[in-house]
C-alpha cells in the first residue's frame, strides 16, 4: 500500500544528487584527516577512520532508509521520536560512559551512541511539527513559550551530562525556526538595534572595568587584534589551543604540508584534532585551497538546502529543512570561528567531519529528510 | 491535527515566509565570507610567519657547549680546566604555569624566586635555555628525571664548569668565567657572544675569551607539545676553545706565592724573563678563589669579596700605584748618564741631604760624595737630588717615556692602568695652585717620591728593560695557542722596543745594580752566589710617618732586579706592603724565584737547592686555598732550614693578623679601593709638601 503511495510521489530526478555528494565530500575529507591525525592502534577496527567509515555505512542505511519513507509518515511518530530520545538522554545520564567527566556517551557493545546527537532531530521534528500549521499574524507568545519548552527539556538533561557545547546547539535552531515562523520582526529589529548599542556601551563602561579579568578581556579583543596571541601571558592562562590552532592554519599555506604531514596535529601540539579541531587539521594539511573547499562545501549545502526548503510542498518540510540548515550553519561558524581563532573555544564539533559516530549518523539521517522533502514536493 | 489536516490546507503549501528566508541566506553568506577572509589573512597573507611558529614549536636548538681551552703552564702542567657538571636547565617555552615551575623549583631545588625571576624575564630569556641551577645534586637530578612528564620544562644536562685546581694560586692571572652581561652584549669585542654565554670576567680568561671558548654546537631536535624529544634531525658539533700554553712557570709561581704568603705580608711578586717579556711568576696577595666564580657565585659571596677592604679581587702587580721610591734611581741614573747630565766617573756629594723650597731633605745618611755606581750602591738620596737638578724636568720627561713609564706595559691582562710620572703637566694638573715646576718638585722627583706612581710590573719593565741593555719587550703570559682540529696555533711573538741605550751607560747601571746586591748596597739578601743577581731595592711611603713605624703605617718594600748582571735571564719586582724596606723583605723573596729559576736551569731536582721547597708550597697552597683571610707567618721553623734564608732575622717577620685582631685604620689610611690618578702618599709624605 505504501510502496503504491510512493511510486506515484516520488520524482527520482529531484533526487538532490549534488547535496548528497557535497554531504560525502565532507565526510570523506574528514575521514582522511583524521587518519592523518590519529596515530593507528594497529588493530584497524579500533582506528578512529575506521569507525568513521563504518558509522558512515551505518549512516547511509539510514539515509536510504530515510529516503524510501515518506516523511509524512515520519510525521506522526514524531512525538514518539522526541519521547524517545528523551528517554535516551535520561538513560545516559544513568548508564552513561563517563569520559573527562562528562556522560556523553551510552556503550553497546563494541559501538556507542550519543544521544544528545540523535536530540538534535527530534527537536527539530517536534519544533517543526509545532510550528508549521500557519498562525494569523505574530506568532503568538503562548506558541513561542511552548516552542521553548520543547527545546529547554533536552537541553536541560544535556546540559546534565554536561555537555554545554552540544546544549548550546538548541538555540539558534529554535531561534531560526521561530523567527521563519512568524516572530515579530519589529521585536527583532529593536532587540538587534538594542543589542548593537548596547554591547559596546555595557562592554566598555561596566564590563572592562569592572567585571571581567584581564584573560577574559585579552580573550575578547584577541578577535580583533590577533596579535595578542602571541603574549605568553596570554598563552600560558587561557589561550594555548587557540594560538596551536591558528599556527597551525597559518602554516598550512596556500596549499598545505600534505596528508599525514602536518606537524601541528602529528606531534600533540593541536587539541582535540580529531574531533572538534579537525578543521584546523585540514588547513593545515590541504591549506587554503582545502579550507575554501571545504566552506564552499558547506555553502552549498546551506544554501542548496535553503533553496530546498523553498521549494517544499509544505511548511512542516520547509522548517525542518531551515533547521537543519540553521544546526550545520550554527556548528560551522563557531566551530571553525573556534579553530582560526575568532572565537572562544566551545566544545562545538564539525558536523560532516569531526570524529564521531552519532554525529554522522544525525547528519546522514538530516540529509535523508532534506532530500527526502525534495522527492516528494509534488506529492499529494 | 491530523495528517490530511495539515498536509492538505493550501495555506500550508502557499506561504514561505520569502523574506526572512532570503535574508538568512545573506546572514550566512556575510558569515562564510569573514571565515574566507581570516583563512585568506592566516594562510596566504600570514603564512610565513605562523610557519616559523609551527617550526619553533617542534624544532627545538639544544646547545651543546663548546669545551673551554684549558690554561696550562710553560710545562703543560694544568692551571685551569673544565670538568663536566649537571645544570638543571629550564625551558620557558614548554612551561605551563608559572607559578607551578617557580614553586618546584623553589622548594624542591632550593633555588631563590625573586632571582629565578630576574633570570627568566632578561632580555631574549623567554626564547633560549637557561641554566638555573649549576652542579645539580644527585637527588635534584633524580627529582626531575622523575618528573620529567608533569615538568617537561626542566631538563638535566651535563655541562663543563671552569674549574680552577690551584684555588687562589694564580686568580689574578687566570681570571675568572661568568655569564655575560648585558652591557658587555652590547659592546662590540663581545659581538661573537650571546645571551647566556660564559665569558671570562677577569685575567687570562677575559683576554684570552675568543681563543679558549670555541664555538658552541647543538643539536637540533624534534620535539611534541609536551616538548619531549622525539627524533634528533642533526647535530653541529661544537667547535672546542684552544689549549692556551701560558708563559708561567708554576714552580716559579709556587715559590713565589709560597714566599709572600710566609712573610706574612700583603703584596706583589712578578718575575719575567727579559729576554722576551715573558712573564714566569705574577703573585697578588690576597687572592680569591675563582672556583667560586665557575659555579655561579652567590651575590652575597660576592660582596664579600667586593667590600673585603683588603680588596682580594684587585692585581695589585698591575692595578695598584705606590711610589717607587729609590728604584726610581735606576731611571734617573739612566737618563742622567744618557743627557749627559753627569759623567759615569763624576761624584756629587751627598750633604746629608739637601735645601730646597725652604726645607732641609735628608738623605739616610752622610755618604761623602759617591760617584754613579756608588750612589746606587747606596742608594744615596743627596746624590740623586743634585744629579736631579742637573738633568732638569724636560729630559727626565724624555726617558720616562723612553724607559716606558708613566704609559701601560701592555701587558695582556685586562684593566692595567698607567703609571703616573712627574712632568710639568703632572705638577699643573695636580697642584692648580702651584702649578709650576720648581727645583723643590725635582729633588723629589729624583727620589721616587713626588709625583711617581706606578704599577709594580711597571717598575719591573722599567728596570728590568735596562738590565736588558734597553731592549724592552712588552709583558706577556700568552705563549702559544695550541692548533685543535678546527683552529691553527697562534704563537706569540715578542714585541721588542729599543730604548736606544748607550753600552756605556748599561754598563755603568749595571755596575751599580749588580753592588747593590753583591756589595755593600741594600739588596744583599738577593744574592746568590754565582748568578750576579743585580737590583735596587726601594721604599714606598705610604704615610707621613716616615721610619719607625709599625703595621699598616709602614712603607710598602721594593725590590726589582734580574739575574745575571749583563745577559739578565730572570727579573723580577716584588713589592710587599708595609714591610719596611725593599732589602729586607722583599730582596729575599726574589732570590728565593731566581734560586727556584736557577734549580731548574740546571736541571736539579728540588730536594737539592731547596729540601723543603715542596712541602712547603704545598702547605702554603692549601693553607691558600683553604681561606686567604687566615694566612699568616708560617712557624718559622721550617724557614730556618732553607739555606736561602739563613741571613734572615727570624724574629723579624711579624704575623699580620688580618682575623685574629681587628684592624683598628683611621679612615685617611685606608687606601682608596679605586685606582686613583693621585699617588696616594704624596700630600702625606713629608716629602711631598709642596703646598
Amino acid at each position: 500500500m505504501a510502496g503504491i503511495l510512493l511510486k506515484e510521489t516520488i520524482r527520482w530526478r529531484d533526487f538532490d544528487g549534488l547535496l548528497l555528494l557535497a554531504a560525502l565530500s565532507l565526510i570523506t575529507l574528514g575521514t582522511v584527516e583524521i587518519y592523518s591525525s590519529t596515530p593507528s592502534t594497529g588493530i584497524i577496527y579500533k582506528d578512529f577512520w575506521f569507525k568513521q567509515l563504518i558509522a558512515l555505512g551505518v549512516g547511509l542505511f539510514a539515509f536510504v532508509t530515510i529516503i524510501l519513507t515518506d516523511y509524512r509518515k515520519i510525521y506522526n511518530f514524531i512525538p514518539y521520536i522526541y519521547v524517545g530520545s528523551l528517554l535516551l538522554l535520561v538513560a545516559v545520564l544513568i548508564f552513561g560512559h563517563e569520559v573527562k567527566g562528562q556522560k556523553n556517551w551510552i556503550n553497546f557493545g563494541p559501538m556507542s551512541l550519543q544521544p544528545s546527537e540523535l536530540a538534535k532531530i527530534a527537536v527539530i521534528l517536534t519544533l517543526s511539527k509545532y510550528l508549521s500549521p500557519l498562525r494569523k499574524g505574530n506568532l503568538p507568545w503562548k506558541d513561542v513559550a511552548i516552542a521553548c519548552l520543547i527545546t529547554a527539556v533536552p537541553m536541560g538533561l544535556i546540559m546534565l551530562q554536561p555537555d554545554t557545547g552540544s546544549a548550546l546547539t538548541f538555540i539558534p535552531v529554535l531561534a531560526l525556526l521561530l523567527f521563519m515562523s512568524g516572530f515579530n520582526l519589529k521585536l527583532i529589529i529593536i532587540a538587534a538595534v538594542t543589542a548593537i548599542i548596547v554591547t559596546p556601551v555595557t562592554y566598555f563602561q561596566v564590563l572592562k572595568p569592572h567585571i571581567l579579568k584581564p584573560y577574559q578581556i585579552m580573550r575578547i579583543e584577541a578577535v580583533i587584534n590577533p596579535d595578542l596571541f602571541e603574549q605568553p601571558e596570554f598563552r600560558r592562562e587561557y589561550g594555548y589551543q587557540t594560538l596551536q590552532s591558528v599556527i597551525a592554519v597559518g602554516s598550512g599555506g596556500l596549499t598545505g604540508t600534505g596528508v599525514t604531514k602536518g606537524t601541528q596535529s602529528r606531534l600533540g601540539f593541536l587539541p582535540e584534532h580529531h574531533t572538534d579541531f579537525i578543521a584546523s587539521v585540514l588547513a593545515e594539511e590541504m591549506g587554503f585551497v582545502g579550507s575554501i573547499s571545504v566552506l564552499l562545501l558547506y555553502l552549498f549545502i546551506i544554501t542548496r538546502s535553503i533553496g530546498i526548503a523553498e521549494r517544499a510542498r509544505d511548511r512542516f518540510g520547509m522548517l525542518v529543512i531551515l533547521g537543519f540548515a540553521g544546526l550545520v550553519f550554527f556548528h560551522v561558524i563557531i566551530n571553525i570561528g573556534m579553530v582560526i581563532g575568532l572565537l572562544p573555544i566551545i566544545g562545538i564539533t564539525l558536523p560532516l567531519m569531526s570524529y564521531g559516530g552519532s554525529s554522522v549518523l544525525s547528519m546522514m539521517i538530516l540529509i535523508g529528510l532534506v532530500i527526502n522533502i525534495n522527492l516528494r514536493r509534488f506529492a499529494n | 491535527m491530523s495528517k490530511k489536516k495539515v498536509f492538505d490546507d493550501p495555506a500550508q503549501q502557499l506561504f514561505k515566509p520569502r523574506g526572512r528566508i532570503l535574508f538568512f541566506k545573506y546572514f550566512v553568506l556575510l558569515f562564510f565570507v569573514v571565515l574566507g577572509v581570516r583563512f585568506w589573512y592566516l594562510q596566504v597573507v600570514n603564512h610565513e610567519h605562523y610557519l616559523k611558529a609551527a617550526e619553533n614549536n617542534r624544532i627545538r636548538e639544544i646547545p651543546i657547549p663548546a669545551p673551554r681551552g684549558t690554561i696550562l703552564d710553560s710545562e703543560g702542567k694544568i692551571l685551569v680546566d673544565s670538568t663536566p657538571t649537571y645544570s638543571i636547565i629550564l625551558y620557558q617555552e614548554d612551561m605551563t604555569s608559572l607559578e607551578d615551575t617557580l614553586n618546584v623549583l623553589t622548594s624542591r631545588l632550593g633555588l631563590d624566586r625573586n632571582a629565578l625571576l630576574k633570570i627568566m624575564n632578561a632580555p631574549g630569556a623567554k626564547n633560549r635555555p637557561l641554566v638555573i641551577k649549576t652542579n645539580a645534586s644527585f637527588s635534584d637530578r633524580a627529582w626531575i628525571e622523575a618528573h620529567e612528564f608533569e615538568h617537561p620544562e626542566l631538563k638535566i644536562e651535563l655541562q663543563p664548569q671552569r674549574r680552577y685546581p690551584l684555588g687562589e694560586v694564580l686568580a689574578h692571572v687566570v681570571g675568572y668565567v661568568g655569564e655575560i652581561g648585558e652591557e658587555q652584549l652590547r659592546n662590540p669585542t663581545y659581538d661573537y657572544c650571546r645571551p647566556g654565554d660564559i665569558i671570562g670576567q677577569a685575567g687570562l680568561e677575559q683576554s684570552y675569551n675568543k681563543i679558549l671558548m670555541g664555538k658552541e654546537g647543538y643539536r637540533r631536535v624534534l620535539v611534541d607539545s609536551r616538548g619531549r624529544v622525539l627524533q634528533q634531525l642533526e647535530e653541529i658539533a661544537p667547535i672546542p676553545g684552544q689549549d692556551i700554553i701560558t708563559t708561567i712557570d708554576l714552580d716559579i709561581q709556587n715559590v713565589a706565592e709560597q714566599q709572600l704568603s710566609e712573610s706574612g705580608f700583603y703584596g706583589t711578586v712578578v718575575v719575567n724573563d727579559p729576554r722576551d717579556g715573558a712573564i714566569l711568576a705574577l703573585v697578588s696577595h690576597p687572592s680569591y678563589d675563582p672556583n667560586l666564580f665557575a659555579a655561579g657565585i652567590k651575590p652575597a659571596d660576592f660582596n664579600k669579596l667586593v667590600n673585603n677592604p683588603k680588596r682580594p679581587l684587585r692585581n695589585r702587580a698591575i692595578q695598584d700605584r705606590h711610589p717607587a721610591g729609590s728604584t726610581w734611581k735606576i731611571l734617573m741614573a739612566v737618563a742622567g748618564l744618557e743627557e749627559k747630565a753627569i759623567t759615569d766617573k763624576q761624584a756629587l756629594p751627598c750633604g746629608g741631604g739637601l735645601s730646597t723650597g725652604g726645607r732641609f731633605v735628608h738623605c739616610h745618611g752622610s755618604h761623602g760624595a759617591p760617584d754613579i755606581r756608588r750612589a746606587i750602591e747606596i742608594s744615596c738620596n743627596g746624590f740623586f737630588f743634585r744629579e736631579g737638578i742637573k738633568l732638569g724636568i724636560d729630559n727626565l720627561e724624555k726617558w720616562e717615556a723612553l724607559l716606558g713609564t708613566g704609559v701601560k706595559t701592555g701587558i695582556d691582562l685586562p684593566n692595567e692602568i698607567k703609571g703616573i710620572v712627574p712632568s710639568r703637566q703632572w705638577k699643573r694638573k695636580e697642584y692648580p695652585k702651584d702649578p709650576r715646576w720648581k727645583e723643590a718638585d725635582m729633588v723629589y722627583a729624583s727620589i721616587g717620591q713626588s709625583g711617581v706612581s706606578t704599577t709594580p710590573i711597571q717598575i719591573m719593565h722599567a728596570v728590568t728593560g735596562i738590565g736588558n741593555g734597553g731592549k724592552y719587550y712588552t709583558p706577556h703570559i700568552f705563549k702559544e695557542a695550541k692548533a685543535t682540529e678546527k683552529s691553527d696555533a697562534i704563537v706569540y711573538e715578542p714585541k721588542l722596543r729599543d730604548a736606544g741605550i748607550s753600552q756605556e751607560t748599561w754598563n755603568v747601571v749595571s755596575e751599580g745594580m749588580w753592588r747593590v746586591v753583591n756589595g755593600s748596597g741594600t739588596g744583599r739578601r738577593a744574592a746568590i752566589p754565582g748568578f750576579e743577581v743585580s737590583g735596587k731595592t726601594g721604599t714606598a711611603q705610604v704615610v707621613g710617618i716616615q721610619s719607625g713605624a709599625s703595621g699598616d703605617q709602614k712603607e710598602h718594600a721594593w725590590f726589582v732586579g734580574y739575574a745575571p748582571k749583563g745577559a739578565p735571564e730572570i727579573g723580577g719586582v716584588a713589592l710587599v706592603e708595609h714591610a719596611g724596606h725593599g732589602g729586607t723583605e722583599s730582596a729575599p723573596i726574589m732570590k728565593a724565584c731566581f734560586e727556584e729559576y736557577l734549580r731548574k736551569k740546571k736541571g736539579l731536582p728540588k730536594e737539592e737547592l731547596a729540601q723543603n721547597v715542596t712541602t712547603d708550597a704545598k702547605k702554603a697552597n692549601n693553607s691558600v686555598i683553604s681561606n686567604s683571610s687566615t694566612v699568616v707567618a708560617k712557624p718559622n721553623t721550617t724557614r730556618e732550614l732553607k739555606p736561602s734564608e739563613n741571613n734572615k732575622p727570624t724574629t723579624n717577620a711579624p704575623a699580620k693578623p688580618a682575623t685574629n685582631k681587628p684592624v683598628v685604620k683611621p679612615a685617611a689610611l685606608v687606601q682608596p679601593s679605586k685606582p686613583s690618578n693621585k699617588p696616594q702618599t704624596l700630600s702625606q709624605t713629608g716629602l711631598g709638601g709642596t703646598r
